[in-house]
């Protein structure tokens, strides 16, 4: 018995010691890599592209009497917003839409853009289309999925609280992103090329148009609404389609009492989509009017707005396919014919009231 | 709570906690810290099933006990019939009845009968079928006199739920695991490190290599009418690798958890996919289920000690059970069905095949012969986990179908948004894990590392601990067989 306890104790020395090594060997190797992953590959990704555009751009911007260097348009949305809004044809713009971005991350970067920017900015574009708020477009796993970049302005509790992650996972994540993403070091030797990006707008270069368009509509479709375009389905699940994610649409609302209080004007806005998702939309029985009644509530109740603007070119498109990266993004084409449209809209004030009722 | 997957933080955080109390306790009182930290793994699932779990441990406990001080036949029958009913009416009532009351109703329906069965709304509770078959198991040998009764009701309520392999096996035997709570165990340097490696590459199979195929696997399951023959076998393949992975991976977690306390749970895969048959194949799949299902329904309904027409009877119940077993669903009775189909076809045609083979003179290239035993084997099993994995019937008979029917090895067919890097990241994981197989095959492979130098063998377990770390998917997806 004492010879076991003995060894026991020996063991459990010698077990530390070897274990620390270890440790220690493994951080400094993890780190090395970490350094090497940062440079060469996280840095390249789009959305901290889209970040140096961005500080590359603010600098150069007018300044107003305190200081502040100021923002005639930011555009906030997912990748609808992105591919759509090319701001070099709409002066004193700048795009900060991301791919699959929710309500919930725009909320924190739009805070960073007034506090730690100290930018003063005059309108802010939000995109409501149909399946920004829907909870299959909005999960908690794709939340901060980029967390380097938004654990530079978002507390991690606060991360952790809404994508219900591990604290401790998310501290390791943010100061060693390499973790999981180890495949990616494959980019140094083969690089992957790059989309153009010009101040925030991505340049898309698809023409949906000669693409398998119902293919890639059904796939998108199940994406945003967790519905399938499906005769059967339909038939076996005939209950309405989930349009409203809480968590998005109070982050949503939250951006628009900010807002208000800081007197920057808000405008919303519904970017063009293909025929073909508004046909599967359709038979999916999504009634837009009543949704859009619904947001129109909340808005003018919860967030207590009362005067905004409603920019809809949701069908402007229909008959273009070629003017569309697929079945609801905008190619560079549709992106340029978009924005000078757009441009013309912002120009002449009447247009706004025009467009208001459109929205069903 | 959060929920405690092996593959979590909380886990890592919890389980050195467990292991530095647990050395520190005395003896007496370890059994007091198994049973609340299995309790507390436990509840961080589900907190209110624990209930269940405190029910199945009473009544067996009970019924062990009982059956051991009867006398008479009639009351031992009793108390085995007590606890059958108790552990198979939870798992009845909890997995099955809304199953059969579905099927019900679609009979019922289909002879123009309207009629709706009550359903229940209760979550399946996790690990169910694993503790209700461990402490079935304990009532049954209690009861034939193969093991005395547990007096204890703290070790016997840690038996049941002994964290490590509470939620998804092994399914252990009362009468390996239940002894080992009465040993005092020191730490020990080369017990615990052989733990921590088991462990090591358990995690390994679940979050570099399983979770990495589920991504593919699950996009071309959950839409399969939208992908060619070529992307739904690769998906089918993967799959095969991603549910071995997943579930092997636990159970090497689990055991190696165990180990480093002291305790040894039984092995439950044995490189399965070397099977050169499919009897084979169950005795290194799964092992501890299958192992269960011949001991306390196979052997008692007549093994193949029977007549040959009730012998392929036996097998066909045994192997359809099995598949209920894995999942209240059609698609997994097809499943066991059809793995007992392979087995009547393999003991009916074994004579034929041998002659066959030395008529083809593949007696004396045995490589050959046993190469493509195997790769028969695994297309077999293959085509049964399109069963398994299938949403429905339909789904699964439609995926056999483009499969069989519309495959062209034009690799431009691919569509399964893969890219060229990541199909070969998961070939290469896939071919890694191989070859370590292979090597275990023949020698197991703690030895094979044991006679190397310790600059390679560590250089070996850092380069193990780094894939994991780089290359894991660490958005904590559940263990395939926690549905079960």
């Amino acid at each position: 018995m004492a010879e076991k306890k003995a060894k026991s104790a020996d063991d459990v020395q010698k077990f530390w010691l070897r274990s620390a090594i270890l440790v220690v060997l493994l951080i400094l190797v993890l780190s090395a890599v970490n350094m090497v992953y940062e440079e060469k590959v996280l840095k390249q990704k789009q959305i901290y592209r889209q970040e140096q555009s961005w500080q590359d751009f603010r600098i150069e911007l007018p300044m107003n009497e305190n200081g502040q260097h100021v923002l005639e348009f930011a555009f906030f949305g997912d990748s609808h917003a992105r591919d759509a809004v090319y701001p070099p044809s709409i002066p004193g713009s700048f795009n900060f839409g991301t791919s699959n971005e929710d309500y919930v991350e725009t909320y924190y970067k739009f805070v960073k853009l007034l506090e730690s920017d100290e930018m003063e900015i005059r309108n802010i574009f939000l995109e409501i289309d149909l399946h920004i708020f829907t909870p299959n477009a909005n999960k908690d796993e794709t939340l901060f999925q980029h967390l380097t970049y938004y654990s530079d302005f978002t507390p991690l509790s606060d991360i952790s609280r809404l994508n219900k992650k591990n604290i401790i996972g998310l501290w390791l994540v943010k100061h060693f992103p390499v973790l999981g993403h180890g495949g990616e070091l494959i980019h140094i030797l083969t690089p992957p090329d790059s989309t153009q990006i010009v101040l925030g707008w991505t340049n898309q270069t698809n023409d949906f148009s000669k693409m398998d368009r119902e293919l890639l509509t059904r796939a998108t479709i199940l994406s945003h609404f967790g519905r399938e375009d499906n005769e059967e389905i339909r038939e076996e699940n005939s209950s309405s389609v989930d349009l409203i994610n809480n968590r998005s649409i109070d982050y949503f609302l939250r951006i628009i009492r900010l807002a208000e209080s800081r007197g920057i004007n808000i405008i919303f806005i519904r970017y063009p989509v293909s025929k073909y998702y508004d046909d599967a939309v359709t038979r999916l029985g999504i009634n837009k009017q009543e949704h859009y009644e619904y947001l129109f509530s909340l808005i003018e109740k919860d967030a207590g707005l009362k005067s905004y603007k409603v920019f809809d070119y949701y069908d402007i498109f229909f008959e273009y396919q070629r003017l569309l990266d697929n079945t609801d993004h905008l190619n560079y084409r549709g992106a340029l014919e978009f924005s000078r449209i757009l441009n013309e809209d912002l120009s002449r004030l009447s247009a706004l009231d025009r467009t208001q009722n459109k929205l069903n | 709570m959060i929920k405690m997957l092996f593959n979590s933080i909380q886990f890592l955080i919890f389980f050195p906690i467990v292991v530095l109390v647990y050395f520190l306790l005395p003896h007496r009182f370890r059994w007091i810290l198994l049973l609340i930290s299995s309790y507390y793994f436990y509840m961080s699932w589900k907190a209110e099933y624990i209930i269940l779990i405190i029910i199945s441990t009473l009544v067996d406990y009970t019924a062990g006990l009982q059956i051991h001080k009867s006398k008479s036949h009639s009351r031992k029958k009793y108390f085995l019939l007590l606890s059958i009913l108790t552990n198979l009416g939870l798992l009845f009532a909890f997995k099955y009845f809304n199953f059969f009351s579905d099927s019900l109703r679609a009979l019922l329906s289909s002879l123009s009968i309207q009629l709706n069965p009550m359903t229940l709304k209760v979550l399946l509770p996790v690990g169910i079928s694993f503790y209700t078959f461990q402490t079935l198991s304990y009532t049954i040998d209690v009861y034939r006199g193969k093991i005395k009764p547990e007096k204890h009701l703290g070790i016997f309520a840690v038996y049941v739920s002994f964290f490590p392999q509470l939620v998804a096996g092994p399914i252990e035997r009362a009468k390996n695991l239940l002894p080992q709570f009465y040993k005092k165990y020191y730490f020990d340097y080369k017990r615990t490190t052989d733990g921590i490696k088991l462990m090591l590459w358990g995690f390994f199979k679940k979050v570099v290599i399983a979770d990495r195929l589920a991504y593919f696997v699950n996009l071309a399951y959950s839409n399969p009418g939208d992908y060619t023959g070529l992307t739904l076998l690769l998906a089918t393949v993967f799959f095969a690798f991603q549910i071995y992975c997943d579930f092997s991976g636990y159970s090497d977690i689990a055991i190696g958890a165990a180990q480093i306390m002291g305790y040894s749970l039984m092995d439950n895969f044995k490189r399965p996919y070397f099977s050169k048959s499919i009897s084979e194949f169950w005795k290194r799949w799964h092992i501890s289920l299958s192992t269960w299902f011949r001991d306390y329904l196979y052997i008692p309904i007549g093994g193949n000690r029977v007549s040959i027409p009730r012998w392929y009877l036996n097998l066909l119940i045994v192997f359809v059970v099995s598949g209920l077993w894995h999942g209240a669903n059609w698609t997994f009775v097809v499943w066991g069905g059809l793995h007992g189909f392979y087995m009547l076809y393999e003991v009916a045609t074994q004579k034929l095949r041998d002659r066959i083979a030395r008529g083809l003179r593949l007696d004396k290239v045995v490589w050959l012969r046993q190469g493509l035993q195997m790769l028969v084997v695994f297309i077999l099993v293959n085509i049964g986990w399109i069963f398994f994995r299938a949403n429905s019937l339909s789904d699964a008979i439609h995926i056999l179908q483009v499969i069989f029917t519309e495959t062209s090895f034009n690799f431009t067919e691919l569509n399964l948004f893969i890219s060229a890097g990541e199909l070969l990241l998961c070939i290469a994981l896939i071919g890694f894990m191989e070859f370590v197989h292979v090597i275990q095959e023949h020698r197991s492979i703690r030895h094979f590392m044991s006679d190397k130098p310790l600059l390679l063998r560590w250089s070996v377990y850092a380069l193990l601990i780094m894939m994991i770390l780089l290359l894991g998917v660490f958005n904590q997806t559940e263990f395939i067989y926690f549905q079960f």
